[in-house]
């Protein structure tokens, strides 16, 4: 079956409660995933990208609102477990999470073959020293030598810190990895290291991602399909062909608009106004106070999705 | 045309001496600045290129002379200020301006935008109040923040962009000859970044500052700058003008920055980048010879030893032993 979703979405909403008000993070989030495919959600700080990651993970802070919808993993709705049954069978077990910056919250006095071995211990209950062998393999498998493994942290550049908290994301032998900015603080060359293993892994592994950027550009090095989020919602979702030949959404095309790129000479362009705050967001559709083409129906009526199944965009424009 | 020098830089270095053992011990030094030399014109806009820890925010402070440099030479204007003392310095720091990366945490939180602005003009004693209002009000529309609309805000009342366009204006309000930004559009969001880089090098051109635009981010330079310099642990391995830099890269690090940079393509996912492996070196005990000999390529014996700085076409300056 490897044409059949391995993860869908259906309406989920993560809101949480604030002194503020209510901020609407996640509201109402929908997205198929095929076993093998890799998706990357784009979009800009505030966009609830990283707040979506942790509704699929479960991984949520105390002041939540509102926690809802639909999460189907092979055919089975994980919304449904408890808290006890979701940590013992979906989290790390079936959907792993490399976190933006974990390569920094690495504990400082645990060596880094133990840290890696943890999560086999706690969540497939392995005696320590068959979790441990496991741990050098899986060093040896993000390119580190294995006798990194009785080093601590500090020993180790960024670039081998991220590829450690990568490979203890992999250990579990996870369907699914979520992939939160997994390079944002490592340089350029570092970067491209780090991307060309991910692809490698993607391969011999046939691991499913979901990537998480604001770099548009970045996205394209591992997305088979892309999701463009704005504002808590999914605005467009396209395989990564058309999403950057044919961008329909009017957001989705600024973006694109906006990177730069180091031949050509594309001006850029900047979009106008800022991104709207998620405890009152606009009207209609979220993005109208920005949008050049703007309609009246715009700022009435929140628009649905148009356009083919494999091409939808949440846009007025194209009914 | 002859062009005029702003600021000639000699084997400029800076090192910092750390401690290894409780009582003493031996001193190390961290090379961050390591026998640099350049020439900035009059007006000129440079884009300073290089990935964490290759000593580009050092080089842009030590510039300023924040820091005090270990040897070598700055010449401002035909003055030497290698060497002056903090009170000597003034004046320079009035012909100067700096715009860091954060734009929150460079600005007093509890003054207003106005005061923020108007500090440095009280500090130098320049104008009476209904000067420096206009001054003020002046800068601000530069910088396209409605002065009615900005003025009495505090500091986190502004998103992050328009932020950095206070602190761009701050720098530039005494109208330096010399501005240094320290990557000043790596917080920001991409769309919003286009704005601030526009109309940081349109207040550039328009008060021809010289500009030192210090980033990691080689694909916004072109956007910016005449001419790229490109650092790498502690040298800087090549510079050009911005068009010879992007059509012609000549040091392997240049040519490897290059590869690693992706366009926005869909083609990407299915190849691997030919990028060279590990890490830059530690600046405390860095490589003998060409410093990016560990990781490069096409690296022989020779490299060992230090490369010179070559003229591979007119001013496009290499400093390695096999320029491509």
């Amino acid at each position: 079956m490897p044409n059949e979703s391995i993860l869908s979405a259906e309406d989920v909403r993560l809101y949480y409660r604030t002194r503020r008000g209510t901020v609407k993070a996640v509201d109402r989030v929908s997205f198929k995933l095929k076993r093998g495919e890799t998706l990357a959600i784009v979009g800009e700080s505030g966009s609830g990208k990283s707040s979506l990651s942790r509704a699929i993970i479960r991984l949520l802070p105390r002041n939540v609102y509102a926690y809802d919808g639909k999460i189907f993993l092979n055919g089975t709705d994980i919304m449904k477990l408890s808290k006890e049954e979701f940590r013992k069978q979906v989290r790390w077990r079936k959907i792993s999470m490399v976190f933006q910056g974990a390569l920094n919250s690495l504990n400082p006095v645990i060596k880094v073959g133990d840290q890696i071995a943890e999560p086999l211990i706690l969540h497939m209950r392995m005696d320590k020293n068959e979790a441990s062998k496991k741990a050098r393999n899986s060093l040896k498998q993000v390119g580190i030598d294995e006798t990194f493994a009785d080093r601590y942290p500090f020993e180790l550049s960024g670039g081998m810190r991220q590829r450690v908290v990568i490979a203890m994301a992999l250990i579990t032998n996870p369907d699914i990895v979520i992939l939160d900015e997994p390079t944002s603080a490592l340089d350029v060359i570092t970067q491209a290291n780090i991307m060309n293993m991910l692809k490698i892994l993607k391969k011999e592994k046939s691991l499913t991602y979901i990537i998480i950027t604001h770099d548009i550009a970045l996205a394209s090095e591992l997305a088979d399909r892309v999701a463009t989020m704005y504002a808590g919602q999914i605005v467009e979702i396209a395989s990564a062909e058309e999403f950057y030949s044919n961008p329909k959404h009017p957001y989705t095309q600024k973006l694109m608009k906006s990177v730069p790129t180091l031949r050509g000479d594309k001006e850029l362009e900047s979009i106008p106004g800022s991104p709207p705050n998620l405890i009152n967001p606009p009207n209609g559709c979220r993005f109208h106070p920005r949008c050049e083409y703007a309609m009246e129906i715009c700022s009435r009526k929140e628009p649905p999705f148009f356009g083919d199944e494999d091409h939808p965009v949440k846009c007025w424009l194209y009914r | 045309m002859i062009k005029m020098i702003l600021l000639e830089v000699k084997d400029l270095k800076k090192y910092f001496p750390i401690k290894k053992g409780i009582f003493g011990g031996k001193t190390y030094y961290v090379r961050a600045v390591d026998e640099i030399s350049f020439d900035l014109d009059k007006g000129e806009a440079v884009s300073l290129v290089g990935e964490s820890g290759s000593g580009k925010t050092t080089l842009g402070k030590t510039i300023l002379r924040l820091y005090r440099p270990t040897g070598g030479k700055l010449i401002f204007d035909g003055k030497d200020i290698t060497n002056l003392a903090p009170k000597k310095l003034k004046w320079y720091r009035r012909e100067t301006g700096l715009v860091q990366q954060d734009p929150f945490g460079a600005m007093p939180p509890h003054f207003t935008i106005y005061r923020i602005l108007e500090e440095p003009l009280i500090v130098n004693k320049i104008g009476d109040k209904e000067e420096r209002r206009e001054i003020v009000h002046k800068i601000l529309e530069e910088v396209q923040l409605p002065p009615e609309e900005f003025t009495f805000k505090y500091p986190h009342m502004l998103s992050g962009g328009q932020l950095q366009r206070i602190a761009i204006a701050r720098a530039i309000i005494l109208e330096p000859k010399l501005v240094i930004a320290d990557e000043p559009v790596s917080m920001l969001d991409a769309s919003v970044r286009v704005d601030v880089l526009n109309i940081f090098r349109r207040i550039q051109e328009k008060y021809k500052m010289s500009t030192v635009y210090i980033t990691h981010d080689l694909s916004t330079t072109r956007y910016f700058s005449e001419k790229i310099f490109i650092m790498y642990a502690g040298h800087v391995v090549e510079r050009a003008s911005t068009q010879e830099i992007l059509n012609h890269p000549s040091h392997p690090y240049t040519q490897a920055l290059f590869e690693a940079i992706p366009n926005p393509d869909p083609k990407n996912r299915f190849k691997l980048r030919e990028v060279p492996p590990g890490e830059p070196p530690s600046l405390i005990n860095p490589p003998k010879g060409c410093r990016f000999r560990p990781r490069c390529p096409i690296a022989t014996e020779k490299c060992e030893r230090e490369p010179p700085e070559v003229e591979i076409s007119p001013n496009h300056f290499v400093k390695c032993w096999y320029p491509q």
